[in-house]
């Protein structure tokens, strides 16, 4: 993806700018790594308003205490920062449940999902199918207790490997490997219905993934 | 349905499918897949799982996350400034502080052994005989008399190398002069510590007092050389030549520091190692204390 540009030597010159309180060359690790820290936040919060908000209050954390980051994987880093970011809003939510938990279900969703799902080679048919996969996914990660959730996005929707995914959660492999087994097992339950009403050439686009 | 299969196996399954697994339990799992068709279907089920998440797009920010540089490029240009420049300018004032207790300490310590400032001119008309005896010349004389002391000091090993080597003559002759120079300047240095002790505040007697003794103290010693000389010659003319050698590489000794140190030097000499000491914490103090206090001032100049 995008994010390879900025790997390595490059990284380090703009954190290392960071550092000296060079906003340009933060912000060009935030448009490096928004869409993924964004990703991160709606996945675990299935709403894109308070997804915006964590991702953008994360990226000011992560200035704000760039010092703090000592070497090591850089997305680990912020990954980590907005998911405890993630987490204070899940808080407040859970401190006012009256708040709606899944508004996704609803018309919203649908203006809003379109600009990240539609591909050009789609037929409006498949264009809707995908729809209706992003929207199943999210409604069957919402289920999931938050931990189990934050381990399989890391994991299955990061790309992170396991110990990179340690790194960004705080925790040791053995969690992330039992919380990832477990969260994936609870989402095959979860999407099994789904998963028969997919027709079959997306199924077979979707097994060699 | 999941009731043949442990937790562990589905664990174990998990990492099978993220290669996560080490080779040996990679192996083992391998062994028991092909002999169980539950843990097959386990795995498949997991596999479509993952390759479904998997087959997620990363999703696309719906605006751009940047920072403003005018919001925050300045709160990280000020940063420095608003933090700096209170310290050195805590600095600066802690180490005028410190500056001012030590010169208060360096008084009430010198206070058993040194008259406190008003005394100083009883204490030296009192206790010191010989200003008395011509209280007019003798005062200017002990005042000139106390920095003379020092440049002296070296004098009596000069004296000592010329006692054996002199005759009678010339030691009973220089003799004399260096015992009453001897006993005559330590009362004066007595004195001149106190003297010292009022030269700080004010500093017009400072320069007055401490300029004036240096042209003199030469002649004096240059007098005491040739009366010794002079002694010396009537005796033998070898020796006076060496001590007038002797003395004057001490004197050009003695007036180098003396005029490359400031005027405060004096009692610094005067009273060796202890004052050498205060005088070198004042002196790093007082230089701190401007040296940090600038540096605030212009930090918070340019940072406003």
């Amino acid at each position: 993806l995008q994010l390879a540009g900025e790997s390595g030597m490059d990284e380090a010159y703009l954190i290392q700018a960071a550092r000296k309180g060079d906003v340009e060359a933060f912000n060009r690790l935030v448009l490096a790594y928004q869409d993924m820290l964004y990703t991160q936040a709606y996945r675990m919060l299935g709403e894109r308003e308070a997804a915006e908000d964590a991702t953008q209050e994360a990226f000011i954390s992560a200035y704000r205490n760039i010092n703090s980051y000592r070497g090591g994987s850089f997305r680990a880093w912020l990954l980590r920062i907005v998911t405890n970011a993630c987490y204070d809003e899940l808080r407040r939510r859970k401190r006012r449940p009256s708040q709606p938990l899944e508004p996704l279900d609803e018309d919203e969703e649908e203006i809003e999902s379109p600009g990240w799902l539609a591909d050009p080679g789609d037929s409006p048919e498949q264009a809707a199918v995908r729809l209706e996969l992003e929207r199943a996914i999210q409604h069957c990660l919402d289920e999931l207790p938050d931990e189990f959730r934050l381990m399989v996005v890391m994991v299955d929707v990061q790309g992170f490997d396991y110990t990179e995914a340690a790194q960004a959660t705080g925790h040791p492999i053995g969690t992330v490997k039992s919380r990832l087994s477990r969260a994936r097992l609870r989402l095959r339950d979860c999407l099994k219905g789904f998963w028969e009403l997919l027709p079959a050439a997306f199924r077979l686009v979707n097994e060699d993934l | 349905m999941t009731t043949p299969i442990s937790d562990r196996d589905w664990e174990a399954i998990s990492a099978y499918l993220d290669e996560e697994l080490n080779p040996r339990e990679r192996a083992r799992l391998d062994a028991r897949l092909s002999a169980s068709p539950e843990l097959r279907a386990a795995l498949e089920d997991l596999r479509r799982t993952r390759a479904l998440l998997r087959s997620q797009p990363r999703l696309h920010a719906p605006r751009n996350f940047t920072l403003s540089v005018q919001g925050y490029g300045r709160v990280a240009q000020r940063r420095p400034t608003p933090r700096l420049s209170p310290v050195f300018a805590f600095v600066s004032a802690l180490a005028s502080f410190l500056f001012v207790a030590v010169v208060a300490g360096e008084f009430l310590t010198a206070g058993p052994r040194l008259a406190a400032l008003p005394m100083s001119a009883e204490v030296a008309q009192e206790t010191v005989p010989m200003p008395m005896e011509a209280p007019a010349e003798a005062a200017s004389q002990a005042d000139q008399a106390a920095p003379g002391a020092l440049e002296v000091q070296p004098a009596p090993t000069v004296t000592i190398m010329l006692a054996p080597e002199g005759e009678d003559l010339s030691s009973k002759a220089v003799q004399p002069e260096q015992v009453g120079a001897a006993e005559a300047y330590p009362q004066p240095s007595l004195s001149a510590p106190s003297a010292a002790m009022v030269y700080p505040p004010p500093v017009d007697q400072v320069q007055g007092a401490v300029e004036a003794p240096l042209p003199e103290v030469t002649p004096t010693l240059e007098e005491a050389a040739a009366a010794r000389s002079s002694a010396g010659d009537s005796a033998s003319p070898t020796p006076a030549e060496s001590i007038a050698q002797a003395v004057e590489p001490q004197l050009a000794i003695q007036e180098a520091p003396f005029e490359a140190s400031s005027e405060k030097e004096p009692p610094t000499a005067v009273n060796g190692g202890f004052f050498t000491g205060w005088r070198l914490v004042q002196l790093v103090l007082i230089l701190l204390a401007l040296a940090s206090g600038t540096i605030a001032f212009f930090l918070r100049r340019s940072g406003s």
